[in-house]
């Protein structure tokens, strides 16, 4: 098990916020478990990239005005895992600001791959933006 | 200054939570300090910035113990630490006065002080569900 740095998570979630999100994603492992935490329709236990991915960024991206951009506040370190609290900069079809926070606790793998992910959120949000624009 | 000196560890950050896994949440908030701040995230009716004890009781936490059946508990699934701050994975397994299963999930960002205690508190939890609970049995 090697540690991860503040560094290193800065860097890979810096994609995230400049429309690299493939970028971040060719660290994540095909095989991670992703768990969307919550009530709302995006919410789950999912066993793999692609199906993470097609339930929720795929989803999310039509309903985006500019996709899901997502901004890093806060990251916090300790052995292999990541703490990153992060806000969406994001404005929803309809106009309205999609404005998400976000607390993911992140596991990475001896590569420094992330291998498991718990995502909190605000799923309230989260409903209201698709009941209005899908 | 080298951090690991004022650094609460894993134990003791368990010791704290304790109290919400016995449902005495009291002996939790007696570790706060007079000007601690506490963020509840997202958007619903118990969410803002509680400036003091007394602010996060009458804003937030009375408000959420008079709709529900049980006392107050959180069961704790993780504890990641990092210097003076905590993460800490939660979850409750409560029922609402009504009857419906309240089983929110939370992860709160929780920062010591020198004197290890607690500074500030911000918390993640499923906002629609926290919601939902409040609007049923209000």
């Amino acid at each position: 098990m090697s540690d991860i740095s503040q560094v290193e998570v800065r860097n890979l979630f810096h994609h995230l916020q400049v429309n690299e999100s493939e970028k971040f994603f060719a660290h994540v492992r095909d095989d991670v478990q992703w768990t969307v935490k919550g009530t709302h329709p995006l919410a789950g236990h999912y066993q793999s990239k692609q199906s993470f991915l097609e339930a929720t960024f795929m989803r999310l991206n039509p309903i985006l005005q500019e996709g899901v951009v997502l901004k890093v506040e806060h990251i916090f370190t300790a052995d292999n895992t990541a703490v990153v609290e992060m806000k969406s900069l994001s404005t929803a079809k309809n106009g309205k600001p999609f404005n998400n926070t976000y607390c993911w606790v992140v596991e990475f793998d001896s590569d420094k791959k992330i291998v498991a992910v718990r995502a909190y959120l605000d799923s309230a949000l989260v409903q209201q933006v698709v009941d209005e624009n899908e | 200054m080298n951090k690991s000196l004022l650094a609460i560890s894993k134990s003791e950050v368990q010791e704290v939570f304790s109290y919400w896994e016995t449902g005495q949440p009291d002996k939790f908030f007696n570790r706060l300090t007079e000007d601690f701040e506490w963020t509840v995230m997202g958007t619903h009716p118990l969410a803002g910035v509680f400036k003091g004890k007394d602010a996060y009781l009458n804003g937030a936490f009375n408000r959420l113990s008079k709709v529900l059946k049980d006392d107050v508990r959180l069961k704790v699934i993780a504890i990641y630490v990092d210097g003076q701050t905590a993460i800490v994975e939660l979850k409750s397994f409560m029922t609402a006065k009504y009857g419906h299963p309240y089983h929110n999930s939370y992860c709160w960002i929780v920062h010591f002080d020198d004197e290890k205690q607690i500074s500030a508190i911000t918390a993640y939890l499923d906002s629609a569900l926290l919601k939902q609970i409040l609007e049923e049995n209000e």
